[in-house]
């Protein structure tokens, strides 16, 4: 471990007491859980703190190192001095001494500013409660599995995401058979009509969101979508407080390929139904450009939680806006022959039952 | 002097003999005082009597009634000594029938034949009136022989059986040779006698009808229990294990699409090119079945069997 300068994480602390404040889901508003003190975003900026419109614009020089492979940042905690390690893409966390918030504004200015944010509408409870609900209608999900261990793990944590603005344009060409069959006397007809179509237009797609970090499955965040682009508020570091935060990794170049296929499969199936219907269509050629208008460096709330069961982890997300809970639960394979016995078992003593009943009555 | 007696003595027994074993076409005359000849017990009804009246009245001991004449005297009496050696084997009757009997379907040969059994007193002592009845009909534009069975004797001629027989005579009546034909069906009869009731009928009875009563045994449908089970239990773990699963690949950006920037310069469907074929596909027609291996004849009695044409 060479030698390195310690700089300062931002923190948001109370203007009447000192202590940190924490954002507040329910009430868009900061909350001092010592003083009781509430303060709105704007009270904040008038306070040298994380929310002022200094330190969201000025960024703050830091120290890498390297251990393990890896890249590890290390800061200071504003409030108790204690060391706060972090990768290089943690853009938030917290000091494990004093619990105070650390927004490592390094990580969220320059290139990687996020322009929009949307604040955490769904508190933690709503999210311990979804997932204390998965074992609900799901009797393969082990009975450990939502312990209280694992729920208390549930983390809020800000996902870079790009929003792309993209207009698709072009040609589509297609065919589709359509086949009808009657009869008339003895005779059976069918008549078998081929139909081409050629369509050519635009549409336009607002915010098709890519998640810009290669630490959160893809799939996953797509699972939560969508997100409601009206609660988009400007980014401002304060809406991090109580949470994780994340930079993105992913370039936005290299995010759009996703966009770009999504948008372009919805075109073209919204091109195809727009068309008479004479059959399943087949595209026979499609010349459909995708062109990006606007692209926006967005922060977007989901809560997770990651569960280790039989040695592997298992993610899930609930979207903090709208409360989308997603996620891929193992299988309890003892649970899963047990009722596959007890199923089998039911319906042959049910048929054999039905059986015996049908031949007395008889 | 001797001489003459002997000879005399000769002439009349071979007279008696003749008389005895010969087929008798002699009819008797059904009326009310003798019951219309109906000594079993059969209830005559005004749907019967039509048939009571129509079959041929006959003495039941001679056991062959060649109306047809198609047998010789030596033929039949050759038939009778194999037939009373099949009554005392068996305790079952056997009668064989020969007429010329116009017909519209192959059941109106059967129900001729089997109420010439049931309206004449064959097999009148005998459990069920068990016995046999094979029927000549020589009806010149279509000739037709059939085997038919009564009582016990249902059990022993199952429908493999009579259909066996039926196909080891049909040679001999074609070409008319009756003597053969019939001898061999008396044959087998007694063969199938001995080889006891076939395993399809062995808890079965003759009811008070007549008919075959096979006892139904409870088999519970492990097979189809179990398939349908494993079906079941699939779908079920199917839905169960979809469930633990909620993560998916997003393909499409639907809701992001601004509907009102959708704009189409153009939007042509086009025919390219249309067929249109015909085959010939008639109704299936169903089929009758065959009529089956057991009937009920005009008397309400029970019986089993079947013909050729031929």
């Amino acid at each position: 471990m060479g030698d390195y300068v310690r700089e300062r994480a931002l923190d948001n602390k109370c203007p009447s007491c000192g202590a940190p404040l924490k954002y507040n889901a329910k009430t868009n508003n900061f909350k001092c859980e010592y003083c009781f003190s509430e303060f709105t975003l704007e009270d904040l900026k008038k306070y040298n703190n994380a929310s002022s419109d200094e330190n969201n614009k000025e960024e703050v020089k830091k120290v890498e190192k390297s251990k393990d492979g890896k890249t590890y940042v290390t800061y200071l905690c504003k409030n108790c001095n204690a060391e706060i390690i972090a990768d290089e893409n943690t853009a938030a966390t917290f000091c494990v001494y004093c619990g105070s918030t650390a927004i490592l504004k390094d990580k969220l200015s320059g290139e990687f500013a996020p322009s929009k944010i949307i604040p955490f509408k769904k508190d933690k409870s709503l999210a311990i409660e979804a997932f204390t609900n998965l074992a609900k209608g799901r009797p393969l999900v082990p009975k450990s599995f939502t312990s209280k261990e694992n729920i208390e793990k549930i983390t809020g944590v800000y996902i870079p995401f790009w929003l792309y603005d993209i207009k698709v344009s072009g040609s589509l060409q297609a065919k589709s058979t359509s086949v009808k069959t009657w009869r008339s006397g003895n005779y059976t007809y069918t008549k078998t009509d081929i139909y081409a179509y050629d369509v050519d237009g635009e549409m336009t797609y607002e915010g098709v969101p890519v998640d810009g970090s290669s630490r959160f499955e893809n799939d996953i965040m797509n699972a939560i979508e969508p997100f409601n682009y009206n609660e988009l508020e400007k980014y401002n570091h304060a809406y991090l407080s109580g949470f994780l935060a994340e930079k993105y990794d992913v370039p936005k170049d290299e995010a759009i390929d996703d966009a770009n296929k999504r948008a372009i499969k919805s075109t073209t199936d919204k091109m195809l139904g727009d068309l008479p219907n004479h059959g399943v269509k087949t595209v026979t050629n499609n010349a459909l450009v995708p062109s990006t208008i606007k692209t926006e460096y967005a922060l977007l709330p989901v809560w997770m939680v990651n569960v280790k069961y039989k040695g592997e982890y298992y993610t899930f997300a609930m979207n903090g806006q709208t409360g989308e809970f997603v996620g891929n639960i193992p299988l309890d394979k003892g649970k899963a022959v047990l009722y596959f016995i007890l199923i089998l078992l039911g319906v042959v003593a049910v048929i054999i039952l039905i059986s015996v009943i049908v031949y007395k009555v008889r | 002097m001797k001489k003459i007696f002997k000879l005399l003595f000769v002439t009349v027994l071979s007279m008696l003999l003749l008389n005895v074993v010969s087929a008798s076409t002699k009819t008797m005359e059904r009326n009310s005082s003798n019951n219309y000849g109906v000594k079993k017990d059969i209830i005559i009804t005004e749907s019967n009597m039509n048939n009571i009246l129509n079959t041929k009245y006959v003495n039941a001991n001679e056991k062959i009634y060649d109306f047809s004449d198609i047998l010789t005297d030596s033929e039949e009496r050759e038939l009778k000594n194999k037939i009373d050696n099949f009554i005392e084997k068996t305790g079952m009757d056997f009668v064989i029938l020969t007429d010329s009997v116009p017909y519209y379907n192959d059941h109106d040969n059967a129900i001729y034949a089997t109420d010439f059994y049931d309206y004449n007193d064959f097999a009148i002592d005998y459990k069920n009136y068990s016995g046999v009845i094979l029927f000549r009909n020589t009806y010149e534009s279509d000739p037709y022989y059939g085997l038919y069975t009564t009582g016990d004797a249902q059990l022993y001629i199952s429908y493999e059986r009579s259909e066996s027989i039926l196909d080891d005579i049909y040679d001999s009546f074609v070409s008319k040779k009756y003597l053969a034909g019939m001898s061999k069906a008396i044959d087998e009869v007694a063969y199938y006698y001995d080889a006891g009731i076939p395993s399809e009928y062995e808890e079965a009875y003759i009811d008070e009808n007549g008919n075959i009563v096979v006892p139904e045994h409870y088999e519970p449908p492990l097979l189809v229990a179990i398939l349908t089970g494993l079906f079941a239990t699939g779908i079920s773990t199917k839905v169960m294990v979809s469930k633990n699963k909620m993560v998916y690949k997003a393909k499409e950006a639907n809701e992001y699409l601004k509907v009102d920037t959708v704009k189409y310069n153009r939007q042509d469907t086009r025919l390219v090119s249309t067929n249109t074929v015909s085959h010939y596909d008639p109704p299936s027609s169903s089929s009758s079945g065959g009529g089956g291996h057991s009937f009920g004849g005009s008397s309400g009695i029970g019986h089993s069997g079947g013909g050729r044409h031929g």
